[in-house]
């Protein structure tokens, strides 16, 4: 058995197949005219170039933008003064050839790079060797690395490799693997984002490994556990056989549940709704079954960028959004960015307490432009389909007063202008502060829905900060304190008939569920993959059972204690179903 | 020559993503942008040279700047560099 990290993605059996870098062996050799060898390396580079640029196409075409990118940082490798610059005066000072010159800076580089902690560097290691390989090959005018002997390989392969090159991983057809293990590399490397990206189990860093195996051997790999075994003996063999049967069964028995409308074994009807951070989460989310979308972040539109996003652009992006829906419902969350995540178009003050601070509705409030502006784009998007507006980190009622008179504002600006709008538009507010929650009842008169944001309730509740390491275990959604709160929310809510939904990540664990239903929340809005799961556990509920476990847990004083319970009630559900 | 001293507060020190920060300002302007630390120094508009400077949380870097821009770049790195900034 060799260990490694596993993306805890479950566990696959298959054969080995091991993927070697063909190594081609360079000599160093004296050069006479360097002019030439220079300008023989800038051809090579070119071609190189073209040739990522070529794979960086085909991987949005895969995987998507955001996956491919690993492309362009070698483009930004290509051109990096400190590296192929080097490689030049190398071969201008001591008369060398292009390929030798390339190789000793190469392999400078990444002693350098060893020396230095951290998985993030790591994988600059990967991607210098690939780049470095990719101009070699160019130079000596050989093929890519391409030819793998995949072709020939039968289904469900285990892609076995000291640290998987992205420009391998593009050429594999992922329909034929069943897992990959690697000897180097980290959860973060881009065997971790391509295993994500196609849903496979995968181990990294698993030292020893190529060693180990070879192509044709049984290979286990519990991406769970993080292990992986090697020719197996038969007791562990059966024993995993049987797991994997287990987990397929759960799958398929998951499956059915994408297009099941959630309700209770007492027949209440529960929405189950998506995160998103963009339009192109859209398309992931109802192939989950989600019934709307309960969270659309829009910072994605303000982020990476050096202006404002002009409310076409925004109009745009939100029309896009809208009409992909079908007719679902989508909250859009206006503007939520503040101290901890900064703009520097906007000159916003660096703050000790970013949490504390100018933030969210904070900030649109004051800065009127930027928000109205939001509002525009918002308001005309919701002609086209069923939209609703949020606002983040509502304190007072002075707030939802104040954002709530923008909004007519802009509606009375829209009219006069003769643009079309939903005047009806839903509009709510994000509880995530204890004030909110401690004057829902107030709240609940002038909004049109509450979603409770978890994330940042428990973090006001406990007055802990998630990120810092040292308290992070004090951060808990099983805190009584928090669970109090969200039955007040929703019992407010309900008086004064609007619904209340969770969009925290809270919403998304399983155990949890249950007590949230008892405590009568209506709608769970969560990442997408979790969606089926959350449909199984809901229609295993009932909403008696599920208000008897929200009483029995609101007893219990600590958060372990209830944590302790709801797992144990969750473990009974996963048996009577298996 | 326009020069600051910076102490790195970023926990994981230039690497990665601040450095990359690093370098885009630094490209972003025409003066020669150094980064030295110790007996060491490397041309900030180079990613893979500012890693191999190996420089970690709590080391003292100097940064300098020469050319025609050199007041506005030196201000505008040492900032990336002190607030860890997106760019």
């Amino acid at each position: 058995m060799i260990k490694g990290s596993g993306n805890s993605a479950g566990i696959a059996i298959g054969r080995a197949f091991v993927l070697c870098e063909k190594s081609i062996k360079v000599g160093k050799e004296q050069i006479s005219d360097v002019q030439a060898e220079v300008q023989r390396l800038d051809a090579a580079v070119k071609e190189a170039r073209t040739q990522i640029e070529a794979l960086f196409q085909e991987a949005v075409a895969q995987l998507g933008l955001q996956k491919a990118q690993i492309f362009e940082t070698h483009i930004e490798l290509l051109e990096d003064p400190g590296y192929l610059g080097k490689v030049k005066e190398k071969i201008l000072t001591q008369k060398v050839n292009a390929e030798w010159a390339l190789k000793e800076v190469t392999d400078y580089l990444v002693t350098a790079f060893e020396e230095v902690d951290g998985d993030i560097i790591k994988e600059r290691i990967a991607d210098l060797r690939d780049i470095a390989g990719r101009v070699t090959r160019a130079l000596l005018n050989v093929s890519d690395a391409s030819d793998t002997g995949f072709a020939e390989f039968d289904g469900g392969a285990v892609i076995i490799a000291d640290n998987l090159l992205p420009s391998q991983t593009i050429q594999i057809d992922f329909s034929r693997v069943a897992a990959m293990a690697t000897q180097s590399g980290g959860v973060t490397s881009h065997t971790a984002i391509i295993a994500k990206a196609h849903g496979l189990p995968a181990v990294m860093g698993a030292k020893g490994l190529l060693s180990r195996v070879k192509t044709g051997d049984l290979v286990i790999v519990d991406a769970e556990a993080g292990r992986i075994y090697v020719n197996p003996g038969g007791g562990t063999l059966a024993e995993y056989q049987e797991k994997i049967g287990k987990q397929r069964r759960f799958a398929s028995m998951l499956f059915q549940y994408i297009d099941i409308k959630a309700a209770t074994a007492d027949g209440k009807r529960i929405l189950v709704e998506a995160n998103i951070a963009g339009p192109a989460d859209i398309l992931p989310a109802l192939k989950n079954g989600s019934d709307g979308v309960g969270l659309f972040r829009s910072e994605f539109l303000y982020m990476e960028r050096d202006s404002l996003p002009a409310e076409e652009e925004q109009f745009c992006a939100y029309r896009q959004a809208v009409q992909q829906m079908g007719g679902l419902p989508l909250v859009i969350r206006t503007m939520d960015i503040g101290g901890d995540k900064p703009l520097p178009y906007m000159d916003l003050p660096r703050e000790n307490n970013p949490f504390l601070g100018f933030r969210a509705i904070r900030i649109c409030l004051e800065r009127r432009d930027l928000f109205q502006t939001q509002l525009r784009a918002i308001l005309r998007a919701s002609a086209y389909g069923k939209l609703a507006v949020m606002f983040p980190m509502i304190s007072s009622m002075e707030e939802l007063r104040q954002a709530k008179s923008i909004l007519e504002e802009v509606k009375k600006e829209l009219d006069a202008e003769h643009m079309a709008y939903d005047p009806n538009i839903s509009t709510g507010i994000m509880v995530e502060t204890p004030a909110a929650a401690l004057i829902s009842d107030m709240l609940a008169g002038e909004a049109d829905f509450f979603s409770i944001g978890t994330n940042d309730l428990i973090q006001y509740t406990t007055a802990v900060d998630r990120m810092n390491d040292h308290i992070a275990h004090l951060y808990s959604a099983y805190h009584p304190a928090v669970l109090r709160q969200i039955k007040l929310i929703a019992e407010n809510a309900h008086r004064a008939g609007i619904t209340a939904a969770v969009c925290g990540e809270a919403a998304g664990y399983l155990p949890l569920i249950p007590v949230l239903l008892g405590l009568g929340v209506d709608v769970l809005s969560m990442s997408a993959p979790l969606i089926p799961r959350a449909k199984w556990v809901i229609c295993s509920s009932s909403m008696e059972d599920a208000k008897q476990l929200a009483e029995k847990v609101l007893t219990l004083s600590t958060a372990a204690e209830i944590k302790e319970r709801l797992d144990e009630n969750y473990a009974n559900m996963d048996l009577s179903k298996h | 020559m326009k020069s600051h001293t910076v102490i790195i507060k970023s926990e994981c020190g230039l690497h990665a993503r601040p450095a990359a920060n690093v370098m885009k300002e630094a490209k972003k302007f025409k003066s020669a942008v150094r980064i030295a630390k110790g007996s060491k120094s490397c041309n900030a508009k180079s990613l893979v040279e500012i890693l191999s400077l190996g420089v970690a949380c709590g080391d003292e870097v100097t940064l300098s700047c020469e050319g025609e821009d050199e007041e506005a770049a030196a201000d505008a790195v040492k900032n990336v560099i002190e607030n860890n900034l997106e760019n």
